[in-house]
């Protein structure tokens, strides 16, 4: 009675779970595989997001085609449940990066996910702002309409080319000389309301000019260019002009622009679809200004640039150009000073030669004094001092000891200074006046003139060989050497040096093995062995000749002890007749063990067999010392 | 006979001073002895081709350049002249001579530079080299027993500063490798281009240190440290391999 009850209650508990799924409502057997990608018109340096989603209880993974200038890589894949109206579902979807290596329009054919294949899908790839307006997913796909609140692509170009920073080179003038220095002004325009972040400094590229000063920090302003609001970056600096041509001023800028798109973000659309219902003509995707909210905000990185409108380096005439000029450009004023203005002779002055102006300053240099009858001069030392930051203006000294070589009054000659004047285009030659110095006689003259006289310089009286102050010719003899070459140069060396090294490290390795050696015990004891039977050899000899046969037979044991214990590695001692027998088996054994038996008798029993068998003996033991290693 | 005969004149030949080997300096010394200088340059400078580098050679060389008021080749050779014999008097004197010609102050060197040079770099390089081999063999003797043992260890302690000297001073010396002359009145260029900027100027015969070379242009150092390019015909190194 009972089993009959249990079925029953089997039946109705299978009833009520039939109905209780009949009332939650009919699940989508049916699987169904949709592909979207988002934007469907990107530029070369964008991407697209490929998602497939699988609705319904079916998942397999999708097998991507191939397709020749686009690069699809899986990002990642989520699944969700859906309950609609009763209905459940379950949602896969898998996301993929679509980049493009080159322009065009590329159709991403069916894609197959198990049994099923999706429609295949068109994308628009084109360089900035010019990605063309074409359809996302081709006519009939599956659930291919195309989202009502996405982005046009016009709008999103026409939104990044307002969005577009620009950057101008404010020049006093288009037209420059090699080497002039100009200030310079370099403007990055932002829109107002774009969020810009810079990447990294504004950097000047080429070798056309030097920017200098663009690590400093810029001032911000707000402009209005063409009835729009701008922020204004400004630097201000120095630009150089490096070589003649006509070149653009090379700078650049990486910054990174958010960019805010006309419409609502799909994206956030198509999650709020996920969290709220279906469709996205839902009640709140419906209300606009709730839409609104979600405008979409692209992140576009861009290299800021000057327009190229090129700048105009004419070379430094050459017509008119003073044997001193060195390549100084602007305008200056030249100065000296003696320091003292009096001395004696050998005394050293100091004479200051000071360049002011504005222009390349660095660039300044000068040949100052040069030697004379008068004055001896030495190398001069420069320092610049500028007005400000930029180095466009300033002064620079140069310091030059002299020593006065005569007494009476001296005077130290004009010194000529010649620039390039970029405003006139004309060189100025500019000198110092003559600076009138009194020179009393030192106790330093004497010294000089001898010092200038030993050296054979002319001007101090010194003889003059061949009339010409020059030391004459000698007689060429027949040394020679090939090459001035030093000898670091010359291929032997390194062999040279090389040598004596893997000497060294030869004699290094056999000192440390011999070390190693002479410090094993068990060579030492082979060693010590060896030497022993060496002796005892000699003393059976020196035996046989005393006619002392104990002597002769105690040695020749001794000997064979000494060599046996060396080569079963055991102690001299324990080598006795019963070892022998039981080690060395046969004739050898036998002569072994008579040789011991021999010299118990001759030692301990007095036994001597006379100076013809000792001979005889001696030959036996050595026979077998040589035979040892063979038979031990 | 005929074998050791013709052996005997090979030798002989051999044998021959450079003077017989090379006549244009018969010819350029009796050029400079009649004042035609041009032609004692060019035999000078024959002779230097074919018999290699020669103090003597050099220093005539050097005297012919200067008494055509050409002071930047004649310190050019005086100073190839001085690699070779440096403790030179006439080469020294002539070498002041023509740098006072061509309007230079005289080198002024710091005081442990100059106590460097009081011999050569080739100089040191020798006694370093002497100094290596010297501590090779004296290590070789510390690994020996007996009385040679006992010497090892003062000719380590010699070689070792002799070794350490000899590389201070070789290292303070080592710029000197790379000197060269200017041999015409120049511009230093900012960039390795002829249409590059003026960083300065050079003069002639002024001595500067070779640091890079690019596409024809040399970067070099003046003595008061200034850089700049200037092109390579214009500046030519003191120590080569070949006249």
């Amino acid at each position: 009675m009972r089993a009959p009850q249990r079925y029953g209650s089997w039946r109705v508990v299978a009833t009520l779970i039939g109905w209780l799924a009949l009332a939650a409502g009919p699940v989508d057997a049916a699987s169904r595989f949709t592909v979207t990608i988002d934007p469907a018109n990107f530029d070369l340096n964008e991407s697209a997001e490929l998602t497939i989603t699988a609705t319904g209880d079916e998942d397999a993974v999708p097998i991507i085609p191939h397709v020749p200038g686009l690069v699809i890589n899986p990002v990642g894949q989520s699944s969700s449940i859906q309950q609609i109206n009763g209905a459940v579902r379950a949602i896969f979807a898998r996301t993929y990066r679509v980049t493009a290596t080159r322009e065009g329009t590329f159709i991403i054919p069916p894609i197959q996910v198990g049994s099923t294949t999706t429609a295949s899908v068109t994308v628009h790839v084109g360089t900035a702002g010019t990605a063309g307006t074409g359809s996302s997913a081709s006519p009939g796909r599956p659930g291919g309409e195309a989202p009502a609140d996405r982005v046009a692509p016009a709008d999103t170009a026409a939104a990044v080319r307002a969005a577009m920073p620009m950057m101008k080179v404010v020049l006093p003038r288009n037209r420059l000389f090699v080497g002039e220095l100009v200030p310079v002004q370099i403007k990055a325009y932002f829109r107002e309301g774009v969020s810009a972040r810079l990447e990294g400094p504004l950097a000047a590229i080429g070798d056309a000019f030097t920017v200098s000063g663009l690590d400093k920090r810029p001032t911000q302003t707000q402009e209005e260019v063409g009835g729009l609001g701008y922020t204004v970056l400004t630097w201000t600096s120095v630009l150089g002009a490096l070589k003649s041509g006509e070149y653009p001023v090379g700078l650049e800028m990486p910054v990174t622009l958010n960019i805010q798109l006309p419409g609502t973000d799909s994206d956030m659309a198509a999650r709020l679809r996920a969290l709220f219902g279906t469709s996205a003509r839902g009640a709140f995707m419906n209300d606009s200004d709730f839409g609104d909210l979600f405008g979409k905000v692209i992140q576009k990185t861009v290299t800021l640039k000057p327009d190229a409108t090129p700048v105009i380096v004419l070379p430094l005439p050459v017509e008119g150009r003073p044997a001193d000029f060195a390549g100084a450009v602007g305008q200056f004023q030249v100065a000296s000073e003696l320091t003292p203005n009096s001395g004696a002779v050998g005394d050293p002055l100091t004479f200051k030669f000071t360049v002011t102006g504005k222009g390349n300053l660095s660039r300044v240099s000068t040949d100052a004094l040069r030697d004379s009858a008068q004055w001896r001069v030495y190398r001069s030392d420069s320092k610049m001092t500028t007005d400000d930051d930029s180095g466009l203006q300033g002064f620079k000294t140069f310091t030059q000891p002299v020593v006065p070589l005569q007494a009476g009054q001296l005077t130290l000659p004009a010194v000529p200074f010649s620039y390039f004047d970029p405003e006139t285009a004309h060189y100025v030659t500019r000198a110092t006046p003559p600076i009138r110095v009194s020179i009393t006689p030192g106790t330093a003259a004497a010294q000089v003139a001898s010092t200038l006289q030993g050296a054979g310089l002319p001007g101090t009286g010194a003889p003059a060989p061949n009339g010409d102050a020059l030391a004459p010719d000698v007689v060429v003899t027949p040394e020679r050497s090939a090459t001035l070459e030093p000898l670091i140069w010359r291929p032997w060396f390194a062999a040279s040096v090389l040598a004596p090294l893997l000497l060294m490290l030869a004699t290094v390795t056999l000192v440390r093995r011999h070390q190693a050696r002479s410090g094993d015990p068990a060579l030492m004891l082979h060693a010590a062995r060896l030497a022993a039977v060496k002796i005892n050899i000699e003393s059976m000899a020196t035996a046989l000749n005393c006619g002392d046969a104990p002597a002769f037979f105690t040695a020749a044991r001794h000997a064979l002890q000494e060599r046996l214990a060396d080569l079963w590695q055991v102690p001299a001692e324990l080598v006795d007749a019963k070892l022998v027998a039981a080690k060395v088996p046969g004739a050898d054994g036998a002569q072994l063990q008579a040789i011991f038996a021999m010299a118990e008798k001759a030692t301990y029993g007095g036994e001597n067999p006379g100076a013809q068998a000792l001979q005889e003996w001696q030959r036996r033991v050595l026979t077998q010392m040589d035979r040892l290693e063979a038979i031990a | 006979m005929r074998l050791i005969t013709s052996l005997a004149l090979v030798g002989l030949i051999a044998a021959c001073p450079v003077r017989a080997e090379v006549p244009s300096i018969a010819a350029a010394e009796r050029a400079a002895a009649a004042g035609d200088y041009h032609a004692a340059v060019q035999d000078y400078e024959q002779a230097l081709k074919v018999g290699g580098f020669s103090a003597p050679v050099l220093f005539n060389l050097g005297n012919a350049w200067l008494r055509l008021g050409k002071p930047a080749p004649a310190i050019l050779n005086y100073e190839r002249a001085l690699v070779l014999a440096p403790d030179s008097a006439p080469i020294k004197a002539n070498l002041a001579t023509a740098q006072q010609r061509a309007g230079l102050a005289p080198p002024v060197s710091g005081p442990w530079l100059a106590a460097a040079r009081y011999f050569t770099f080739d100089t040191y390089v020798r006694a370093g080299l002497a100094a290596l081999w010297l501590l090779c063999a004296a290590l070789v003797l510390l690994c020996l027993r007996g009385a040679p043992r006992r010497f090892a260890k003062p000719l380590i302690l010699v070689a070792a500063v002799t070794l350490c000297v000899s590389a201070d001073a070789a290292a303070l010396c080592w710029t000197d490798l790379y000197r060269a002359v200017v041999q015409a009145p120049t511009v230093l260029q900012l960039a390795p281009a002829a249409s590059a900027a003026a960083n300065g100027s050079l003069r002639e015969g002024e001595v500067v240190w070779i640091q890079d070379r690019y596409g024809g242009f040399e970067l070099v150092r003046t003595s008061d440290g200034h850089t700049g390019w200037v092109g390579d015909a214009t500046v030519v190194a003191i120590r080569t391999s070949l006249p």
